[in-house]
Protein backbone atom coordinates (compact mmCIF):
# COMPACT_ATOMS: atom_id res chain seq x y z
CA UNK A 1 0.00 0.00 0.00
CA UNK A 2 2.61 2.40 0.68
CA UNK A 3 4.52 1.75 -2.59
CA UNK A 4 1.28 2.47 -4.25
CA UNK A 5 1.11 5.68 -2.02
CA UNK A 6 4.73 6.27 -3.41
CA UNK A 7 4.21 5.65 -6.79
CA UNK A 8 1.25 7.67 -7.20
CA UNK A 9 2.68 11.09 -6.90
CA UNK A 10 5.66 9.96 -9.50
CA UNK A 11 3.35 9.01 -11.68
CA UNK A 12 0.59 11.90 -11.58
CA UNK A 13 3.97 13.94 -12.38
CA UNK A 14 4.90 12.41 -15.47
CA UNK A 15 1.05 12.23 -16.60
CA UNK A 16 1.23 15.79 -16.15
CA UNK A 17 4.84 16.53 -17.98
CA UNK A 18 3.75 14.47 -20.93
CA UNK A 19 0.06 16.39 -20.95
CA UNK A 20 2.30 19.62 -20.98
CA UNK A 21 4.25 18.48 -23.97
CA UNK A 22 1.18 17.07 -25.61
CA UNK A 23 -0.52 20.25 -25.75
CA UNK A 24 2.48 22.70 -26.74
CA UNK A 25 3.12 20.30 -29.86
CA UNK A 26 1.49 22.64 -31.96
CA UNK A 27 2.28 25.98 -31.17
CA UNK A 28 -0.14 28.17 -32.44
CA UNK A 29 -3.12 25.56 -31.53
CA UNK A 30 -1.56 25.56 -28.08
CA UNK A 31 -1.89 29.56 -28.32
CA UNK A 32 -5.42 29.18 -29.17
CA UNK A 33 -6.44 26.24 -27.04
CA UNK A 34 -4.94 27.11 -24.12
CA UNK A 35 -4.13 30.54 -23.80
CA UNK A 36 -7.15 32.33 -25.47
CA UNK A 37 -9.13 30.16 -23.57
CA UNK A 38 -12.41 31.66 -22.01
CA UNK A 39 -11.77 35.63 -22.86
CA UNK A 40 -13.72 35.70 -26.02
CA UNK A 41 -17.27 35.64 -24.62
CA UNK A 42 -17.28 38.04 -21.54
CA UNK A 43 -15.68 40.86 -23.71
CA UNK A 44 -18.91 40.35 -25.84
CA UNK A 45 -21.18 40.44 -22.54
CA UNK A 46 -19.65 43.86 -21.83
CA UNK A 47 -20.56 45.45 -24.72
CA UNK A 48 -24.18 44.22 -24.65
CA UNK A 49 -24.13 45.23 -20.90
CA UNK A 50 -23.03 48.84 -21.72
CA UNK A 51 -25.09 48.98 -24.33
CA UNK A 52 -28.05 48.40 -21.95
CA UNK A 53 -26.80 50.57 -19.07
CA UNK A 54 -26.67 53.30 -21.41
CA UNK A 55 -30.67 52.68 -22.42
CA UNK A 56 -30.91 53.25 -18.33
CA UNK A 57 -29.37 55.87 -18.64
CA UNK A 58 -29.87 59.05 -15.97
CA UNK A 59 -28.08 61.53 -17.98
CA UNK A 60 -24.97 59.89 -17.16
CA UNK A 61 -24.25 57.37 -19.93
CA UNK A 62 -25.88 54.38 -17.37
CA UNK A 63 -22.88 55.05 -14.58
CA UNK A 64 -25.71 55.42 -11.77
CA UNK A 65 -28.27 53.24 -13.09
CA UNK A 66 -28.65 50.16 -11.09
CA UNK A 67 -30.37 47.24 -12.85
CA UNK A 68 -30.80 44.01 -10.45
CA UNK A 69 -28.72 44.87 -7.76
CA UNK A 70 -25.90 45.77 -10.06
CA UNK A 71 -24.29 48.85 -11.33
CA UNK A 72 -22.25 49.20 -14.35
CA UNK A 73 -18.80 49.57 -12.53
CA UNK A 74 -19.76 46.36 -10.90
CA UNK A 75 -20.59 44.62 -14.17
CA UNK A 76 -17.52 46.02 -15.65
CA UNK A 77 -15.66 43.92 -12.42
CA UNK A 78 -17.56 41.19 -12.75
CA UNK A 79 -16.74 40.86 -16.68
CA UNK A 80 -13.23 41.13 -15.36
CA UNK A 81 -13.18 38.43 -12.82
CA UNK A 82 -15.31 36.44 -15.57
CA UNK A 83 -12.66 36.37 -17.56
CA UNK A 84 -10.17 35.00 -15.01
CA UNK A 85 -12.07 32.57 -13.39
CA UNK A 86 -13.59 31.17 -16.48
CA UNK A 87 -10.02 30.37 -17.66
CA UNK A 88 -9.58 27.51 -14.72
CA UNK A 89 -13.15 25.61 -14.72
CA UNK A 90 -11.85 22.41 -16.69
CA UNK A 91 -13.48 22.43 -20.27
CA UNK A 92 -16.02 19.62 -21.40
CA UNK A 93 -13.58 19.44 -24.68
CA UNK A 94 -10.50 18.54 -21.84
CA UNK A 95 -11.16 14.85 -22.34
CA UNK A 96 -10.87 12.12 -24.90
CA UNK A 97 -12.28 9.42 -23.12
CA UNK A 98 -15.36 8.83 -24.77
CA UNK A 99 -13.28 8.55 -28.60
CA UNK A 100 -10.99 6.22 -26.71
CA UNK A 101 -14.59 3.96 -25.93
CA UNK A 102 -16.24 4.18 -29.01
CA UNK A 103 -12.51 3.08 -30.92
CA UNK A 104 -11.99 0.38 -28.55
CA UNK A 105 -8.73 1.61 -27.15
CA UNK A 106 -9.55 1.32 -23.83
CA UNK A 107 -8.29 -2.08 -23.30
CA UNK A 108 -4.58 -0.91 -23.27
CA UNK A 109 -5.39 1.32 -19.95
CA UNK A 110 -6.88 -1.37 -18.70
CA UNK A 111 -3.45 -3.75 -18.93
CA UNK A 112 -1.41 -0.87 -17.27
CA UNK A 113 0.07 -1.92 -13.80
CA UNK A 114 -1.74 1.09 -12.18
CA UNK A 115 -5.15 3.06 -12.20
CA UNK A 116 -6.29 4.52 -15.18
CA UNK A 117 -7.82 7.57 -13.54
CA UNK A 118 -4.09 8.88 -12.43
CA UNK A 119 -3.63 9.87 -16.44
CA UNK A 120 -6.90 11.83 -16.72
CA UNK A 121 -5.85 13.13 -13.15
CA UNK A 122 -2.66 14.25 -15.11
CA UNK A 123 -4.72 15.95 -17.72
CA UNK A 124 -6.85 17.85 -15.06
CA UNK A 125 -3.73 18.88 -13.29
CA UNK A 126 -1.20 19.99 -16.02
CA UNK A 127 -4.50 22.03 -17.57
CA UNK A 128 -4.85 23.71 -13.67
CA UNK A 129 -1.55 24.75 -13.50
CA UNK A 130 -1.20 25.95 -17.51
CA UNK A 131 -4.33 27.99 -16.40
CA UNK A 132 -3.62 29.63 -13.14
CA UNK A 133 -0.61 30.95 -15.02
CA UNK A 134 -2.79 31.86 -17.77
CA UNK A 135 -5.37 33.87 -15.56
CA UNK A 136 -3.26 35.53 -13.84
CA UNK A 137 -1.20 37.10 -16.52
CA UNK A 138 -4.88 38.04 -18.02
CA UNK A 139 -5.83 39.44 -14.91
CA UNK A 140 -2.26 41.38 -14.75
CA UNK A 141 -2.50 42.83 -18.45
CA UNK A 142 -6.49 43.93 -17.66
CA UNK A 143 -5.13 45.18 -14.11
CA UNK A 144 -2.59 47.22 -16.30
CA UNK A 145 -4.70 48.40 -19.04
CA UNK A 146 -7.60 49.33 -17.25
CA UNK A 147 -6.64 50.13 -13.28
CA UNK A 148 -9.35 52.09 -11.97
CA UNK A 149 -12.28 49.65 -13.46
CA UNK A 150 -10.21 46.27 -13.19
CA UNK A 151 -11.56 43.72 -10.37
CA UNK A 152 -9.09 43.38 -7.12
CA UNK A 153 -10.13 41.38 -4.97
CA UNK A 154 -10.61 43.03 -1.51
CA UNK A 155 -8.38 40.86 0.67
CA UNK A 156 -6.01 38.16 0.57
CA UNK A 157 -8.43 35.72 2.64
CA UNK A 158 -11.23 36.45 -0.22
CA UNK A 159 -8.80 35.33 -3.18
CA UNK A 160 -7.35 32.39 -1.65
CA UNK A 161 -11.55 31.14 -0.71
CA UNK A 162 -12.29 32.36 -4.25
CA UNK A 163 -9.55 29.99 -5.38
CA UNK A 164 -10.98 27.14 -3.37
CA UNK A 165 -14.30 27.45 -4.65
CA UNK A 166 -12.84 27.72 -8.31
CA UNK A 167 -10.87 24.35 -8.32
CA UNK A 168 -13.76 22.48 -6.24
CA UNK A 169 -15.88 23.41 -8.65
CA UNK A 170 -13.28 23.06 -11.68
CA UNK A 171 -13.10 19.59 -10.37
CA UNK A 172 -16.64 18.75 -10.24
CA UNK A 173 -16.70 20.07 -14.57
CA UNK A 174 -13.67 17.02 -14.47
CA UNK A 175 -15.66 14.64 -12.98
CA UNK A 176 -18.90 15.27 -14.68
CA UNK A 177 -17.26 15.45 -18.14
CA UNK A 178 -15.73 11.79 -17.18
CA UNK A 179 -19.07 10.54 -16.30
CA UNK A 180 -20.68 12.08 -19.34
CA UNK A 181 -17.78 10.69 -21.30
CA UNK A 182 -18.19 7.14 -19.90
CA UNK A 183 -21.76 7.27 -20.83
CA UNK A 184 -20.14 6.26 -24.05
CA UNK A 185 -20.02 2.95 -23.09
CA UNK A 186 -23.90 2.74 -23.62
CA UNK A 187 -24.36 5.88 -25.87
CA UNK A 188 -21.45 5.74 -28.16
CA UNK A 189 -21.05 9.32 -29.32
CA UNK A 190 -21.45 11.52 -26.52
CA UNK A 191 -19.94 15.16 -27.37
CA UNK A 192 -23.21 16.79 -28.10
CA UNK A 193 -24.32 15.84 -24.26
CA UNK A 194 -20.82 17.30 -23.18
CA UNK A 195 -21.83 20.42 -24.97
CA UNK A 196 -24.98 20.15 -23.81
CA UNK A 197 -23.50 20.51 -20.11
CA UNK A 198 -21.22 23.40 -20.73
CA UNK A 199 -24.74 24.77 -21.91
CA UNK A 200 -26.41 23.74 -18.50
CA UNK A 201 -22.94 25.10 -17.16
CA UNK A 202 -22.22 28.37 -18.24
CA UNK A 203 -25.87 29.57 -17.99
CA UNK A 204 -26.79 28.66 -14.24
CA UNK A 205 -23.25 29.48 -12.91
CA UNK A 206 -23.16 33.30 -14.35
CA UNK A 207 -21.16 32.99 -17.63
CA UNK A 208 -24.06 34.95 -19.25
CA UNK A 209 -25.60 36.88 -16.74
CA UNK A 210 -24.42 37.01 -12.72
CA UNK A 211 -26.86 34.72 -11.03
CA UNK A 212 -27.27 37.08 -8.10
CA UNK A 213 -28.65 39.79 -10.97
CA UNK A 214 -31.15 37.10 -12.42
CA UNK A 215 -34.84 36.70 -11.28
CA UNK A 216 -35.26 35.48 -7.16
CA UNK A 217 -36.50 32.22 -8.25
CA UNK A 218 -33.65 31.53 -10.56
CA UNK A 219 -31.23 32.34 -7.69
CA UNK A 220 -32.70 30.29 -5.27
CA UNK A 221 -32.57 27.01 -7.64
CA UNK A 222 -29.13 27.98 -9.09
CA UNK A 223 -27.38 28.69 -5.71
CA UNK A 224 -28.07 24.83 -4.76
CA UNK A 225 -25.76 23.36 -7.60
CA UNK A 226 -22.11 23.36 -8.13
CA UNK A 227 -21.75 25.96 -11.22
CA UNK A 228 -23.14 29.14 -9.42
CA UNK A 229 -20.15 28.11 -6.43
CA UNK A 230 -17.60 27.98 -9.39
CA UNK A 231 -18.43 31.33 -11.34
CA UNK A 232 -20.87 33.62 -9.90
CA UNK A 233 -19.56 33.12 -6.20
CA UNK A 234 -16.18 33.82 -6.67
CA UNK A 235 -16.24 36.57 -8.14
CA UNK A 236 -18.69 38.06 -5.99
CA UNK A 237 -15.97 37.29 -3.07
CA UNK A 238 -13.79 38.78 -4.89
CA UNK A 239 -15.66 41.58 -5.57
CA UNK A 240 -16.39 41.90 -1.60
CA UNK A 241 -20.54 41.28 -2.27
CA UNK A 242 -20.20 37.58 -0.19
CA UNK A 243 -18.08 37.16 2.55
CA UNK A 244 -17.09 34.10 5.04
CA UNK A 245 -20.42 32.83 5.73
CA UNK A 246 -20.90 32.42 1.95
CA UNK A 247 -18.03 30.83 0.98
CA UNK A 248 -18.58 28.07 4.28
CA UNK A 249 -21.79 27.52 2.43
CA UNK A 250 -20.25 27.40 -0.72
CA UNK A 251 -17.27 24.86 0.54
CA UNK A 252 -20.24 23.15 2.00
CA UNK A 253 -22.54 22.49 -1.35
CA UNK A 254 -19.45 21.98 -3.92
CA UNK A 255 -17.85 19.23 -1.10
CA UNK A 256 -20.92 17.17 -0.92
CA UNK A 257 -21.65 17.58 -4.60
CA UNK A 258 -17.83 16.78 -5.41
CA UNK A 259 -18.54 13.42 -3.14
CA UNK A 260 -21.47 12.92 -5.24
CA UNK A 261 -19.85 13.05 -8.86
CA UNK A 262 -16.68 11.20 -7.37
CA UNK A 263 -19.32 8.43 -6.24
CA UNK A 264 -21.11 8.34 -9.70
CA UNK A 265 -18.21 8.21 -11.73
CA UNK A 266 -17.23 5.24 -9.97
CA UNK A 267 -20.46 3.53 -10.55
CA UNK A 268 -20.61 4.58 -14.21
CA UNK A 269 -16.97 3.53 -14.89
CA UNK A 270 -17.39 0.28 -13.49
CA UNK A 271 -20.48 -0.99 -14.97
CA UNK A 272 -19.47 0.52 -18.00
CA UNK A 273 -16.20 -1.82 -17.92
CA UNK A 274 -18.65 -4.46 -17.47
CA UNK A 275 -20.33 -3.81 -20.92
CA UNK A 276 -16.82 -3.12 -22.88
CA UNK A 277 -15.88 -6.15 -24.77
CA UNK A 278 -12.68 -4.28 -26.44
CA UNK A 279 -13.87 -3.75 -30.30
CA UNK A 280 -14.73 -0.80 -31.21
CA UNK A 281 -15.67 1.24 -34.80
CA UNK B 1 -12.33 17.53 -69.05
CA UNK B 2 -14.03 19.35 -71.70
CA UNK B 3 -17.64 19.35 -69.78
CA UNK B 4 -16.16 21.04 -67.01
CA UNK B 5 -14.19 24.11 -68.23
CA UNK B 6 -17.93 24.76 -70.29
CA UNK B 7 -19.65 27.76 -68.82
CA UNK B 8 -23.18 25.88 -68.12
CA UNK B 9 -24.41 27.80 -64.82
CA UNK B 10 -28.15 25.36 -64.50
CA UNK B 11 -25.96 22.29 -65.31
CA UNK B 12 -24.14 23.44 -62.56
CA UNK B 13 -26.26 24.03 -59.88
CA UNK B 14 -28.23 21.05 -61.00
CA UNK B 15 -25.17 18.99 -60.99
CA UNK B 16 -24.37 20.82 -57.02
CA UNK B 17 -28.18 19.82 -55.74
CA UNK B 18 -27.79 16.20 -57.14
CA UNK B 19 -24.39 15.83 -54.62
CA UNK B 20 -26.43 17.77 -51.78
CA UNK B 21 -28.93 15.02 -52.54
CA UNK B 22 -26.69 12.48 -51.95
CA UNK B 23 -25.02 13.58 -49.30
CA UNK B 24 -28.68 14.24 -47.47
CA UNK B 25 -29.29 10.33 -47.73
CA UNK B 26 -25.67 9.63 -46.52
CA UNK B 27 -26.53 11.64 -43.40
CA UNK B 28 -29.61 9.67 -42.91
CA UNK B 29 -27.84 6.52 -43.44
CA UNK B 30 -25.13 7.89 -40.82
CA UNK B 31 -27.60 9.03 -38.11
CA UNK B 32 -30.07 5.87 -38.29
CA UNK B 33 -26.87 4.07 -36.33
CA UNK B 34 -26.89 6.33 -33.75
CA UNK B 35 -30.60 7.57 -32.60
CA UNK B 36 -29.66 8.61 -29.25
CA UNK B 37 -27.04 11.04 -30.91
CA UNK B 38 -30.18 12.22 -33.06
CA UNK B 39 -32.27 12.88 -29.82
CA UNK B 40 -29.37 14.73 -28.24
CA UNK B 41 -28.02 16.97 -31.18
CA UNK B 42 -31.62 18.41 -31.19
CA UNK B 43 -31.73 18.80 -27.46
CA UNK B 44 -28.27 20.38 -27.22
CA UNK B 45 -29.75 23.22 -29.86
CA UNK B 46 -32.60 23.41 -28.07
CA UNK B 47 -30.48 24.51 -25.13
CA UNK B 48 -28.61 27.04 -27.31
CA UNK B 49 -31.71 28.69 -28.23
CA UNK B 50 -32.92 28.21 -24.77
CA UNK B 51 -30.16 29.86 -22.96
CA UNK B 52 -30.30 32.72 -25.86
CA UNK B 53 -33.88 33.58 -24.84
CA UNK B 54 -33.87 33.48 -21.21
CA UNK B 55 -30.47 35.89 -21.26
CA UNK B 56 -32.02 38.25 -23.41
CA UNK B 57 -35.39 38.20 -21.28
CA UNK B 58 -33.55 38.60 -18.31
CA UNK B 59 -32.02 41.32 -19.55
CA UNK B 60 -34.46 42.79 -20.91
CA UNK B 61 -36.71 42.28 -17.97
CA UNK B 62 -34.06 44.50 -15.57
CA UNK B 63 -35.16 47.43 -16.37
CA UNK B 64 -39.52 46.84 -15.90
CA UNK B 65 -39.99 47.27 -19.89
CA UNK B 66 -38.21 50.05 -20.86
CA UNK B 67 -35.11 48.88 -22.08
CA UNK B 68 -33.59 49.04 -25.41
CA UNK B 69 -30.64 47.28 -26.65
CA UNK B 70 -28.89 49.87 -28.38
CA UNK B 71 -31.96 50.79 -30.02
CA UNK B 72 -33.14 47.32 -30.27
CA UNK B 73 -36.53 46.23 -28.42
CA UNK B 74 -37.84 43.29 -27.15
CA UNK B 75 -39.67 42.38 -29.81
CA UNK B 76 -37.23 43.26 -32.17
CA UNK B 77 -34.34 41.32 -30.41
CA UNK B 78 -36.39 38.09 -30.43
CA UNK B 79 -36.49 38.78 -34.57
CA UNK B 80 -32.61 38.91 -34.69
CA UNK B 81 -32.10 35.44 -32.35
CA UNK B 82 -34.48 34.13 -34.84
CA UNK B 83 -32.26 35.26 -37.74
CA UNK B 84 -29.24 34.06 -35.50
CA UNK B 85 -31.08 30.46 -34.59
CA UNK B 86 -31.99 29.60 -38.55
CA UNK B 87 -27.62 30.52 -39.47
CA UNK B 88 -26.60 28.36 -36.49
CA UNK B 89 -29.20 25.57 -37.36
CA UNK B 90 -28.45 25.82 -41.17
CA UNK B 91 -24.35 25.51 -40.25
CA UNK B 92 -25.45 22.12 -38.56
CA UNK B 93 -27.32 21.02 -41.07
CA UNK B 94 -24.90 21.43 -43.91
CA UNK B 95 -21.47 22.90 -43.00
CA UNK B 96 -20.46 20.88 -39.71
CA UNK B 97 -17.60 19.20 -41.22
CA UNK B 98 -15.95 22.36 -40.81
CA UNK B 99 -15.19 20.99 -37.68
CA UNK B 100 -13.07 18.64 -39.03
CA UNK B 101 -11.11 20.63 -41.14
CA UNK B 102 -8.04 21.70 -39.37
CA UNK B 103 -7.71 17.20 -38.84
CA UNK B 104 -8.72 16.42 -42.28
CA UNK B 105 -5.71 18.63 -43.88
CA UNK B 106 -3.18 17.89 -41.07
CA UNK B 107 -3.85 13.72 -41.74
CA UNK B 108 -3.78 14.53 -45.76
CA UNK B 109 -7.51 13.75 -45.86
CA UNK B 110 -8.21 16.30 -48.40
CA UNK B 111 -7.59 13.93 -51.52
CA UNK B 112 -10.36 12.40 -52.60
CA UNK B 113 -12.01 15.97 -52.75
CA UNK B 114 -9.43 17.40 -55.04
CA UNK B 115 -9.58 15.03 -57.48
CA UNK B 116 -13.28 14.50 -57.63
CA UNK B 117 -14.73 16.78 -60.81
CA UNK B 118 -16.05 19.61 -58.54
CA UNK B 119 -15.29 22.26 -56.20
CA UNK B 120 -13.19 21.05 -53.31
CA UNK B 121 -14.32 23.67 -50.77
CA UNK B 122 -18.30 22.67 -51.48
CA UNK B 123 -17.80 18.86 -51.57
CA UNK B 124 -15.43 18.97 -48.94
CA UNK B 125 -17.81 21.49 -46.60
CA UNK B 126 -21.11 20.42 -47.98
CA UNK B 127 -20.29 16.56 -46.86
CA UNK B 128 -21.80 16.07 -43.42
CA UNK B 129 -26.00 16.82 -44.29
CA UNK B 130 -27.33 16.71 -40.74
CA UNK B 131 -31.03 15.58 -40.11
CA UNK B 132 -31.21 16.61 -36.51
CA UNK B 133 -30.08 19.99 -37.90
CA UNK B 134 -32.43 19.44 -40.47
CA UNK B 135 -34.82 19.13 -37.21
CA UNK B 136 -33.29 21.77 -35.74
CA UNK B 137 -33.72 24.10 -38.64
CA UNK B 138 -37.68 23.56 -38.47
CA UNK B 139 -37.57 24.75 -34.78
CA UNK B 140 -35.62 27.92 -35.41
CA UNK B 141 -38.00 28.85 -38.38
CA UNK B 142 -40.39 28.57 -35.38
CA UNK B 143 -39.29 30.77 -33.48
CA UNK B 144 -38.33 33.15 -36.21
CA UNK B 145 -42.29 33.31 -37.91
CA UNK B 146 -43.62 33.56 -33.79
CA UNK B 147 -40.75 36.65 -33.26
CA UNK B 148 -42.54 38.03 -36.58
CA UNK B 149 -46.01 38.00 -35.24
CA UNK B 150 -45.02 39.99 -32.62
CA UNK B 151 -43.57 42.92 -34.94
CA UNK B 152 -46.26 42.06 -37.70
CA UNK B 153 -48.59 44.62 -38.35
CA UNK B 154 -47.30 47.62 -35.66
CA UNK B 155 -43.96 47.96 -37.14
CA UNK B 156 -43.78 45.62 -40.34
CA UNK B 157 -46.14 45.43 -43.40
CA UNK B 158 -46.88 42.06 -44.03
CA UNK B 159 -46.88 42.36 -47.53
CA UNK B 160 -43.32 43.83 -47.29
CA UNK B 161 -42.60 40.30 -45.84
CA UNK B 162 -43.80 38.58 -48.79
CA UNK B 163 -39.93 39.88 -49.83
CA UNK B 164 -37.39 40.84 -47.42
CA UNK B 165 -38.02 37.45 -45.56
CA UNK B 166 -36.80 35.48 -48.92
CA UNK B 167 -34.41 37.85 -49.24
CA UNK B 168 -32.99 37.92 -45.64
CA UNK B 169 -33.08 34.14 -45.56
CA UNK B 170 -31.32 34.02 -48.79
CA UNK B 171 -28.61 35.79 -47.48
CA UNK B 172 -28.40 34.23 -44.32
CA UNK B 173 -27.35 31.05 -46.03
CA UNK B 174 -25.18 32.90 -48.56
CA UNK B 175 -23.09 34.68 -45.63
CA UNK B 176 -23.36 31.30 -43.66
CA UNK B 177 -21.54 29.15 -46.22
CA UNK B 178 -18.92 31.66 -47.19
CA UNK B 179 -18.20 32.70 -43.69
CA UNK B 180 -18.19 28.96 -42.66
CA UNK B 181 -15.13 28.65 -45.53
CA UNK B 182 -13.28 31.79 -44.33
CA UNK B 183 -12.72 31.27 -41.16
CA UNK B 184 -10.75 28.16 -41.87
CA UNK B 185 -8.66 28.78 -44.43
CA UNK B 186 -6.18 30.17 -41.94
CA UNK B 187 -5.30 26.19 -41.31
CA UNK B 188 -3.90 26.01 -44.80
CA UNK B 189 -1.01 28.23 -43.14
CA UNK B 190 -1.27 27.35 -39.56
CA UNK B 191 -1.94 23.64 -39.68
CA UNK B 192 -3.67 22.45 -36.92
CA UNK B 193 -4.09 25.70 -34.90
CA UNK B 194 -7.70 25.89 -34.29
CA UNK B 195 -6.85 29.43 -35.42
CA UNK B 196 -10.40 28.67 -37.72
CA UNK B 197 -12.52 27.63 -34.53
CA UNK B 198 -11.43 30.99 -32.76
CA UNK B 199 -12.08 32.76 -35.34
CA UNK B 200 -15.16 31.37 -35.58
CA UNK B 201 -15.83 31.20 -32.02
CA UNK B 202 -14.84 35.09 -31.74
CA UNK B 203 -16.90 36.23 -34.92
CA UNK B 204 -19.90 34.46 -34.56
CA UNK B 205 -20.31 35.23 -30.70
CA UNK B 206 -20.07 39.30 -32.02
CA UNK B 207 -22.44 38.85 -34.62
CA UNK B 208 -25.08 37.31 -32.65
CA UNK B 209 -25.60 40.64 -30.92
CA UNK B 210 -26.64 43.93 -32.25
CA UNK B 211 -23.86 45.30 -34.25
CA UNK B 212 -24.72 48.74 -32.84
CA UNK B 213 -23.38 47.61 -29.42
CA UNK B 214 -19.60 47.87 -30.40
CA UNK B 215 -17.92 50.34 -30.88
CA UNK B 216 -18.37 52.08 -34.73
CA UNK B 217 -14.82 50.93 -35.70
CA UNK B 218 -16.04 47.53 -35.11
CA UNK B 219 -19.53 47.52 -36.28
CA UNK B 220 -18.10 48.93 -39.88
CA UNK B 221 -15.32 45.77 -39.66
CA UNK B 222 -17.55 43.11 -38.59
CA UNK B 223 -20.32 45.10 -41.43
CA UNK B 224 -18.04 45.12 -44.07
CA UNK B 225 -14.77 43.26 -43.40
CA UNK B 226 -15.35 40.52 -42.17
CA UNK B 227 -19.44 40.28 -42.80
CA UNK B 228 -21.27 38.75 -40.40
CA UNK B 229 -23.60 41.20 -40.34
CA UNK B 230 -25.30 38.99 -42.90
CA UNK B 231 -26.25 36.16 -40.82
CA UNK B 232 -27.88 38.63 -38.48
CA UNK B 233 -27.75 41.73 -38.27
CA UNK B 234 -28.40 42.57 -41.86
CA UNK B 235 -31.12 39.96 -42.52
CA UNK B 236 -32.79 41.32 -39.21
CA UNK B 237 -33.01 44.55 -39.86
CA UNK B 238 -33.91 44.52 -43.71
CA UNK B 239 -36.85 42.04 -42.51
CA UNK B 240 -37.71 44.90 -39.60
CA UNK B 241 -37.46 47.88 -42.14
CA UNK B 242 -34.66 49.19 -39.92
CA UNK B 243 -32.07 49.89 -42.84
CA UNK B 244 -31.76 52.69 -45.41
CA UNK B 245 -33.16 51.36 -48.55
CA UNK B 246 -30.45 52.13 -50.30
CA UNK B 247 -27.47 50.04 -48.20
CA UNK B 248 -30.65 47.39 -48.16
CA UNK B 249 -30.02 47.04 -52.06
CA UNK B 250 -26.41 47.39 -52.15
CA UNK B 251 -25.17 45.65 -48.84
CA UNK B 252 -25.36 41.94 -50.79
CA UNK B 253 -22.89 43.56 -53.44
CA UNK B 254 -20.30 43.44 -50.17
CA UNK B 255 -21.58 39.87 -49.37
CA UNK B 256 -20.58 38.54 -53.27
CA UNK B 257 -17.61 40.44 -52.87
CA UNK B 258 -16.68 39.15 -49.83
CA UNK B 259 -17.24 35.53 -50.92
CA UNK B 260 -14.87 35.82 -54.49
CA UNK B 261 -12.18 36.73 -52.03
CA UNK B 262 -12.46 33.16 -49.95
CA UNK B 263 -12.93 31.62 -53.27
CA UNK B 264 -9.73 33.06 -53.90
CA UNK B 265 -7.49 32.78 -50.98
CA UNK B 266 -9.00 29.21 -50.61
CA UNK B 267 -7.65 28.13 -53.83
CA UNK B 268 -4.38 29.69 -52.66
CA UNK B 269 -4.41 28.26 -49.26
CA UNK B 270 -5.24 24.44 -51.50
CA UNK B 271 -2.62 25.21 -53.70
CA UNK B 272 0.09 24.96 -50.96
CA UNK B 273 -1.64 21.43 -49.82
CA UNK B 274 0.49 18.79 -50.31
CA UNK B 275 -1.36 15.73 -48.73
CA UNK B 276 0.93 14.45 -46.30
CA UNK B 277 0.46 17.66 -43.86
CA UNK B 278 0.22 14.89 -40.60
Amino acid sequence: MSALAARYPRLLGRTVGYEFRKRIQFRTGFFVREVLYGVVEPLVMLFVYAALYRSADAGDGGAGASLGGWTFDEIVQYVAGLMVVRKLVFHNRGLELANEIFEGRVTKYLVMPFRFFVLLQGRFVQYTLLQIFSAAAVWGIGYAAFTERWIVPVSGTATIQALTLVLMGSYCCFLLYFVINALAFWLDVVWSLLVMAWFVISFTGGALVPVSQMPEPFFRVFSAFFPYWTITAPIELLMGRLDASDFQRGFLVLALQLLLLELLRRVVWRRGLARYVGAGM
Amino acid sequence: MGSRTKWDPLGRIAWGLRVQGRYLRIGFVRKSQFRWEFVNQVVMDVLFYVSFVLTFDILYGLGDGGLTLAGWTYEEMRVYLGMVFVADSLHMTFLGQQWHFGNDLKDGRLDSFRVRPGSTAYLYFFQRFSPEGLTNLVLAVGWLVYALIGVVPEQVEPLSLLWTLPAALAVVAWSQAFLTIAYNVSEFWLTHSDVGHLVQTFVSTFGERPLEVYPSGLTRFLIFVLPVAGFGWYPASLVLGRLDPLFAAAYPLVLVAFAVGVVFVFRRGLARYESALG
